[in-house]
């Protein structure tokens, strides 16, 4: 059963649009990401769903009924924001116990779920402060407790974590995911943090220019992106221009535009089936890429420059066909020195074509 | 540390100036009045020299003098609750609009404020008088059959003190208002706050600061303003800043009006002192 449906949403401003013709549905118990960069829709999206914005086109389901006009009071979502937004004149128990109070619901029953949220967020022992004795990220659990003390039937989360320190940040995914699973709560997720979208979601949808250009599982999205915009945006992806030869059981063999006589083999086949003669890109992954290797793609490169990063060592190459690329050896593997001549290597699993334009 | 000091000196000696002149202007007036109001009515023009407190008594015990403080504290209140009510949806309009007309908008809040006193309460006489517009336009309208007394009286004073300060009210409460981030107001809405629920539970304790602090302006204003009560309240509105001219210019008791004067100043410093009190509690 779908517990949020959108269906065609659009928003323009002042003839700009914003949100172009959306659709999308979020399983029960589902955390979904909007990913983009900044501009691309994801957050007007999700204030849409929250009934902060009206869509100028389009509708929106929440359990099956239209609330694309439902005002946001009368929405049952629980919305945290990047600026935590908590009440600053209010303690942390009577900001988490605020949505309770519109609802009616007060005395012990109130207390109970209020120590329950506050549980859920280790901040028990904090209930009597203010927001302003506490640091970013104790603020930023209160703002999510209070969000799901009123159980709300989706959890709506805009860059909660934007404000944040990398240590903070991670440990809060960690919070975040764990809460959200104990809950068992629908979630939409916004942000622009791939690593953040991968780590926690079920489904990430990119969006770019206010439309989604891809919806798929982080794993799918990261080993297959469907354009080269995703590919570059969700983790580092090197591209090469190819034309396709052949097309077999075990995928295609393309050869490079710029040397015709180099030819490689990709042993995937996604989307739509690829003519000869199609020009793509080509498409792989620093990580999956090694050095002089005994079979699969091959290309010859000289070494830039050589970055070390505790785990890996990223390698800047020119490759034989003027392309520059990165790719990263494991840090304990002999490391070549700069301006040496090196052949780089990946398995045909390991690699993706995507369409040139765009 | 030691040149840090040093240079803080240095610094603090630019202030000097401005502390001679504050000790000077309002300091020494202060306590020569503060002087006067202790000692005997020695005949007109003249204090004498007796230590005495039967100034203050005389204030304290005569219901003359005390109805005169009430009116004007009631005065004070008038303006404040009005000033508030009309200032605030004001305030939270420039505090949250994006329009490109909020500049030409607070230009026009402001504008009172370029208008001396005398120019606009004569500006307002003509408007408020029997045959002036507002009366005009209350008959028009079908609001009353017969002229109301706008002016020369307790209304008058308080609609021309009220549209002098309100410029005061709204710039204090917008400057508090723009502050609430606005996410909070969607926090509370998101939770299910209906739009009165967020205005009473939210923004109205988050306004707090602005609106005692508008209070404490318009208020203590109100209360010593002279020229407003001279001139829209005929001779019939009596209020401590006016008594306390009469007392000296016309009946020539320096030792009353200077009582009079010093008891509008310790009820003002009570009350700022109050509500400052107060505002830190909130904070």
């Amino acid at each position: 059963m779908s517990e949020v449906r959108l269906d065609g949403v659009s928003r323009l401003y002042d003839r700009v649009v914003a949100v172009d013709n959306v659709s999308l549905t979020v399983a029960e118990g589902e955390f979904l990401t909007l990913l983009g960069p900044s501009g691309c829709g994801k957050t007007t999206t999700l204030r849409m769903v929250a009934g902060f914005i009206t869509p100028s086109g389009g509708a929106i389901y929440i359990k099956g009924a239209d609330v694309t006009r439902v005002p946001a009071n009368r929405r049952d979502t629980g919305m945290v924001f990047q600026s935590y937004a908590l009440f600053p004149h209010l303690t942390v128990q009577d900001n988490v116990g605020f949505g309770l109070k519109m609802r009616g619901i007060r005395g012990s029953e109130a207390t109970a779920r209020i120590t329950e949220a506050l549980r859920l967020v280790k901040l028990e022992q904090l209930a009597e402060r203010y927001p302003r004795q506490l640091s970013g990220g104790q603020q930023q659990r209160v703002a999510l407790a209070r969000a799901v003390v009123i159980r709300p039937q989706v959890l709506l989360m805009d860059e909660p974590l934007g404000s944040l320190d990398l240590k903070l940040r991670q440990e809060l995914q960690v919070q975040i995911r764990n809460v959200q699973r104990e809950l068992g709560i629908t979630t939409i997720y916004v942000t622009h943090d791939q690593g953040e979208a991968l780590s926690l979601s079920d489904r990430v949808a990119v969006m770019r220019d206010g439309r989604i250009s891809q919806l798929d599982p982080p794993d799918k999205l990261y080993s297959r992106p469907a354009s080269a915009f995703v590919a570059n945006f969700v983790g580092r992806t090197n591209l090469l221009p190819v034309e396709i030869v052949g097309d077999g059981d075990a995928g295609y063999h393309v050869k490079s535009s710029a040397s015709p006589d180099l030819t490689f083999a990709v042993g995937t086949r996604e989307g739509d089936a690829r003519r000869p003669g199609e020009r793509c890109l080509l498409g792989f992954r620093p990580e999956s890429t090694t050095l002089a290797p005994a079979d699969g793609n091959r290309l010859t490169a000289r070494v830039d420059d050589i970055r070390y990063f505790g785990a890996v060592r990223s390698v800047a190459l020119t490759t034989a066909l003027g392309n520059v690329m990165e790719i990263d050896l494991p840090a304990g593997a002999a490391a070549p020195a700069r301006g040496d001549q090196v052949t780089i290597g990946w398995r045909p699993a390991d690699c993706f074509l995507v369409p040139v334009d765009d | 540390m030691g040149r840090f000091a040093a240079l803080r000196v240095r610094w603090g000696l630019l202030a000097l100036p401005v502390i001679a002149v504050l000790l000077l202007a309002f300091g020494m007036p202060i306590a020569s009045m503060t002087a006067n109001s202790l000692f005997n009515h020695a005949g007109p023009g003249r204090v004498g020299s007796n230590l005495t407190l039967v100034n203050y008594i005389n204030f304290a015990t005569d219901p003359y003098y005390l109805g005169i403080l009430v009116d004007t504290f009631a005065l004070g209140f008038v303006v404040v609750s009005i000033c508030t009510v009309l200032g605030y949806p004001v305030a939270y309009f420039l505090a949250r609009t994006h329009s490109r007309w909020r500049g030409v908008l607070m230009f026009l809040v402001i504008a009172p404020l370029l208008v001396s006193a005398v120019i606009r309460n004569l500006g307002w006489i003509p408007l408020l008088g029997t045959n002036g517009f507002v009366n005009w336009a209350l008959q028009a309208l079908g609001l009353t059959d017969r002229p109301i007394a706008l002016v020369n009286n307790f209304l008058g004073v308080v609609i021309g003190t009220t549209h002098a300060l309100l410029p005061f009210m709204i710039l204090m409460l917008t400057t508090v208002i723009q502050r609430i981030n606005p996410q909070i107001e969607e926090a509370a809405v998101n939770l299910g706050a209906t739009p009165w629920k967020n205005f009473t539970q939210v923004v109205l304790p988050l306004s707090m600061p602005g609106l005692i602090g508008g209070y404490l302006i318009v208020f203590t204003i109100t209360i010593s303003s002279y020229t407003t009560p001279a001139m829209l309240g005929g001779h019939r509105v009596t209020v401590m800043s006016t008594f306390v001219a009469q007392q000296i210019r016309f009946v020539l008791n320096y030792a009353f009006g200077a009582t009079c004067a010093v008891v509008l100043m310790a009820v003002a410093i009570a009350l700022t002192v109050m509500a400052t009190r107060q505002s830190e509690r909130g904070s």
